[in-house]
This record gives structure tokens, sequence and C-alpha cells, in this order.
């Protein structure tokens, strides 16, 4: 069973196209990326800024059976 | 129109990267992900981060909590969120030191002299430090001061003046660089009559706050007219109370 954590994250970060969201594993000494961990059940919840959805979907996808408008 | 969408990620190994599509905008309000460290090399702290278009890392959002080498964690990022630390509620008290200082008939520091700290009376929670000069070094933080000076005249003592302009001590911030006094003057309404023939005793009280930063010093000094130490006039009992009291901290 996953041990489950919360952690911040910066307010208001408008990110703009090409600006990538990295999940990432870092080592708590060096700040390197520690290789394998996998990295499951992500997801993300974004404001959509203008409202063009359609370029979302489907990279990577949207959530089966989620709402959208 | 602005709305919110989530979005599905693929399974993968970190560092796992969702690319904002062309022509969007979006503002991320919550991550959520399994870190599975099974197969993890070492230990590691699961972590967000922004990368803009050029590759710069723009944000770098570390969780507080370390996951050892073959756990796993589901982290929830989002805005605002802080790990609650009510599980593990701190037990630490304030910490304090008190002081009690006294002197005999007649040997009142003279004016302009300084009534030196000794041994605390009892202290907590904190590193104090008397000086070679009798100053207090606490610890850096906001502090609350609080002190108390009883002055007693007995009647084979010569009377205090009826008008004595009276400033029992200061205590000042004493650093390498700087000085600050913080007076803690009075002017208390000492009878000259009747006297001799009863006793007489004056109490002051002050409190104060001091910013000090773990090297400052903490003295108390007589500034009172003469009459304080003059043989025969001075108090046969003197008497000084003095609490250092920790309300904050600042890094």
């Amino acid at each position: 069973m996953p041990e489950p954590l919360i952690a911040g994250l910066p307010p208001d970060c408008q990110l703009s196209a090409g600006f990538v969201i990295r999940l990432n594993a870092l080592d708590p000494t060096t700040g390197v990326a520690v290789t394998g961990v996998e990295v499951t059940e992500g997801s993300l919840l974004v404001t959509d800024v203008h409202g063009n959805i359609d370029n979302l979907a489907p990279d990577p996808l949207l959530v089966p059976s989620s709402e959208t408008v | 129109m602005p709305a919110d969408v989530p979005i599905a990620l693929p399974v993968g190994n970190a560092p796992l990267e969702y690319q904002v599509p062309n022509a969007t905008e979006v503002v991320p309000k919550a991550v959520n992900a399994v870190f599975d460290g099974t197969s993890a090399s070492g230990s590691f702290v699961p972590t967000v981060e922004f990368v803009s278009d050029g590759g710069i890392v723009v944000a770098r959002v570390p969780c507080s909590t370390t996951v050892a080498a073959g756990g796993s964690a589901e982290v929830t990022f989002a805005p605002f969120l802080r790990p609650d630390n009510a599980a593990t509620p701190s037990t630490s008290w304030p910490a304090w030191v008190l002081f009690t200082l006294g002197w005999g008939p007649n040997n009142f520091p003279a004016t302009g002299s300084e009534l030196p700290f000794t041994t605390p009376r009892a202290s907590f929670g904190g590193t104090f430090t008397v000086d070679g000069s009798g100053h207090l070094i606490v610890p850096r933080g906001l502090w609350l001061l609080y002190s108390s000076m009883q002055l007693e005249w007995e009647a084979v003592d010569s009377p205090p003046p009826a008008a004595t302009t009276y400033s029992a001590y200061d205590i000042g911030a004493v650093s390498p660089v700087s000085s600050v006094v913080l007076p803690l003057a009075g002017t208390p309404a000492l009878p000259g009559t009747p006297f001799p023939g009863g006793a007489v005793t004056w109490y002051t009280d002050y409190i104060l706050w001091a910013m000090m930063d773990g090297t400052d010093a903490l003295r108390i000094r007589n500034d009172s007219d003469s009459a304080l130490n003059a043989t025969g006039a001075g108090p046969a009992v003197a008497q000084l109370e003095f609490l250092a009291l920790q309300i904050g901290t600042f890094s």
C-alpha cells in the first residue's frame, strides 16, 4: 500500500505550450534523479486557460469517463 | 473559456513528463501519482518540476518526505497543501531563563555600573550564556523581558532623596557592532519623610521585548543617581528578578 503523502504546488503558474510537467524521483542528498522508480496512476488536473480542450486530448489521454466542457 | 481538465498520464519510469500541447496554456491545479520504488536504486523524494520549452526548470517542488528504496508513495501535489504534522505535535515549551540578583546594605553597584548576571536561578529550553562581563546571551529570537526590582530602605539607613529622578537600570542589547539601549526608566515617588524611623520599600516592574540575534547580549546597569550606592543612604536590600521568555523565532 503506497504511503499517502501531500505536497504544495506553485499556485497560478501558467504554463505555455512546450512547457513540461515532470514527475521525478530525486535523491534526497544529491538531487540527482533516482533510477528504477515507476510512476503509475498519474493524473493531472489543469485549468485550460483558452478552453481549447481539443488540444489537450489525446496527449496523452483524458481520464476515462471524466466530464469535460 | 477556461475549463478544468483532468488528464491521465501513462505508466512510465521517472522522470515522467507531460508536455503542454501547441496553442494551449494550462495552470496546474493538482498532480497525483504513485511513485513505486520497488526497484529504486536508492531512497528518493517524489518531486514535480515545471520545465520551460527551453529546458529550464522554472519550479521544482519536492515532497517533504523521503521514500525509502523499495517503498512506494502516492503523492498529491496541489497549491497550499502542506504535510500535516498534527500527529507529532511539538512537546517543547518556549525557552526561558530566570535570574534573582541581590545586594546587601550599601553595596548596590555604583551609578553607571552594571548589575552582572550570575548563575541562572532556573532555565528551560535554550542555551543561555553569561559572559565574563556578566552579560546574558540568549538564543536568536524574539524575547519578552520582564524585570522586577525591589529596593528597601530600613530605619537605620538615611532616607532616599524625596525627589529623586531615578532610572533604576536599563537593559541594553550589546553586540560587537552596535549597542541598542532599551531604557527601563522610572521616577518613583520615594518618600522623604517621615524618615528615618520607618522602612520604605519601592518596587518597579518592567516588561519589554527585544529581538536578539543570538550574539546580542543583555546587560543591566544602574543608571540611578548616586543615592543608591551612597554609604548610609543606599537601600538596605535590593533584589532584582529578571525573566527572559522567548516568544518567537526567526531565521
